[in-house]
């Protein structure tokens, strides 16, 4: 199906459009309610769009098309008597107006989100009932709010058609697609040239069909995640906490989600649901998708020993994950675009979590924060003495021998790091030769893993950085080596830039370029 | 189309960045401002294992049972 059929349910024409005023006595409580049966993750749709200022809500009752259709055709296919009851479709708008002809006025910057609702009935599964069958919401316009990747999606709306940018928040319906499903086509469809995914075409690809004799309603196992995600060439690293428990505290499920989520990739984590009336033996497991993260500088964390990272051997760093204070995901069971406190899922209740690869990388950023480590603490007590007097260097030795660096590794495109250090100047107003970043950017590959060091304070308060390793994404680490060099392009810190000029019998020796930057920068933002 | 480095920017090339590479161009273009530096390489064995264990982790999850509904 190409990317017109997949999207046609969102930009099907509808026959009648109906408006209805936000404003009091409107009430979303008894809108929900009379009918839709109440259903939860409809009202946090809604609890959504007030918090953005809905003025008016548009509902258009739209004939299958796209991956409604689709979805019915699966369905039939698992339940002869399946029977599609209905899609509507409600779009949230921020501006008041009566009348459809009022639409010719109104913006994609009026439009706050859409939701299209799905009816279906399995008379022999005792199923009669609504549910989202996607809803897409803008964030919160606050800038701590922080999505590294949303896409833009088209829909119509009276005869107009409008755009909107955000993560797709998809719900189960316990028949062709669980909470495994709908988190897959949420991540997915920022990953996929195509820009979404059929459950039809997520369940073949885990080897889930009628003929296979395994319902998709009822969930997907851990392999069958992994052949989808195989299957599509999307890269990940995964761990089953059940499989060994010492993971819980050496590999915690934080790093995978906080990498996942800042490389725009994003992550799932599976839990299990823990309580007086959960069965020890067999208790029901959930796994939600994470694409974004809250940033607060006043956090309390980072000072604390909790904070330090150790990858074993008392050789750590402090990293720039403990400054965030939620992870931003969907639960298809209540709704989108839930902040979920970074250390509220008891870990002894995670038992999966999975970091998503963005196309052809072939490491997870948790993998690239401990190579940096490695090559920042060894490369920054080699320069030349005459540049320790640097205070800023003074301050980077001090903090490696406490070893209370801060890292934050970003997936980046080449341009948006030359764009870092062409655009801003240091802390003095030293700005680095044109010259040599048109070089450099000539000799670097498209994307790179950068992983951002700094200190405590200077990291949360300025967002400000002393310098960062430069790896290649695209390598395939050889994890035989206790060092890859294969994987480093390239260092930075105040006074130099680092590149390994040859490695003899081992022993590394490297190119030391100066630079004209001699302190700290900016954090890097994407383009 | 080829880059400084000789490397064709095409997908399947991008393994081929390489920091010599990068370092061979750089001191032929910058030679007056470059110099070498012999480099001790600290904690390479835990950093080692922590990459390892980040793939025994991932490799182990093939035999995972787990499902989620």
């Amino acid at each position: 199906m190409r990317l017109n059929g997949l999207s046609s349910h969102r930009t099907v024409f509808s026959e009648e459009t109906k408006i209805y005023s936000a404003s009091p006595p409107f009430s979303s409580f008894d809108f929900i309610e009379s009918r839709f049966n109440g259903i939860n993750s409809l009202r946090r749709c809604f609890s959504l769009a007030r918090s953005l200022g809905m003025e008016t809500i548009t509902l258009e009752k739209i004939s299958p098309q796209g991956l409604i259709l689709e979805e019915n055709n699966e369905l039939q296919a698992y339940f002869p008597d399946y029977k599609f009851k209905g899609a509507l479709r409600l779009c949230f708008w921020k501006k008041g107006f009566k009348k459809t002809e009022e639409l010719k006025r109104l913006t994609s910057r009026d439009f706050i989100g859409y939701a299209i609702l799905k009816h279906d009935q399995v008379k022999s599964k005792r199923v009669n009932k609504w549910h989202v069958f996607e809803a897409v919401f803008k964030k919160y316009p606050n800038p701590r709010n922080f999505i590294a990747r949303s896409k833009t999606f088209k829909i119509s709306c009276g005869d107009r058609q409008f755009s909107i940018k955000g993560v797709l928040y998809c719900q189960q319906n316990s028949l062709n697609k669980a909470c495994a499903q709908v988190a897959l086509r949420s991540l997915l469809s920022n990953h996929l040239p195509e820009g979404d995914i059929s459950y039809k075409k997520i369940n073949e690809l885990a080897d889930i069909t009628p003929e296979s004799g395994r319902e998709p309603g009822k969930g997907m196992t851990v392999v069958e995640i992994r052949r989808v995600l195989t299957s599509l060439d999307i890269g990940f690293r995964d761990v089953d906490y059940t499989l060994d428990d010492k993971f819980r505290d050496s590999l915690p499920y934080q790093k995978f989600i906080y990498a996942g989520v800042e490389s725009g990739a994003g992550a799932m984590l599976g839990f299990r649901f823990s309580g007086p009336e959960i069965p020890d033996n067999a208790p029901p497991r959930h796994i939600i998708p994470f694409f974004g993260h809250t940033f607060n500088k006043d956090t309390w964390v980072p000072d604390a020993e909790i904070s330090y990272f150790d990858v074993g051997g008392g050789v750590g760093y402090v990293p720039s994950e403990n400054w965030t204070s939620s992870f931003i995901g969907h639960d298809d069971n209540f709704g989108p675009n839930y902040c979920v406190p970074r250390c509220h899922v008891n870990k002894a209740n995670v038992d999966y979590v999975v970091e998503l690869l963005n196309r052809e990388v072939k490491y997870s950023g948790v993998h690239a924060e401990a190579v940096s480590l490695g090559f920042i603490y060894s490369l920054v007590p080699s320069i030349p003495s005459e540049s320790k007097e640097n205070h800023w260097i003074k301050r980077l030795t001090k903090f490696i021998r406490m070893k209370r660096i801060v890292l934050r590794a970003v997936f980046a495109k080449k341009k948006s790091y030359i764009a870092n250090l062409k655009d801003f100047s240091d802390w003095e107003g030293n700005r680095e030769s044109t010259e040599f970043l048109n070089d450099l950017e000539d000799m670097l590959p498209p994307y790179l893993w950068i992983i951002e060091i700094s200190l405590p304070q200077l990291f949360p308060a300025n967002e400000r950085k002393i310098g960062e390793v430069v790896l290649n994404p695209f390598v395939e680490p050889n994890i035989s080596k206790d060092v890859d060099f294969d994987l480093f392009l390239m260092a930075r810190i105040p006074c130099y830039y680092f590149f390994l000029d040859s490695l003899e019998e081992g022993n590394p020796m490297f190119l030391l370029l100066d630079s004209n930057i001699k302190s700290h920068m900016p954090l890097i933002r994407r383009l | 189309m080829k880059n400084m480095l000789g490397i064709d920017m095409k997908k399947e090339e991008q393994a081929r960045f390489t920091s010599p590479k990068i370092a061979e161009e750089i001191r032929k273009r910058f030679a007056d401002k470059t110099e070498i530096i012999s480099v001790n390489m600290k904690y390479k064995r835990n950093i080692g294992r922590f990459v390892r264990k980040i793939e025994r982790a991932h490799n182990k999850a093939k035999k995972s049972t787990l499902s989620f509904s």
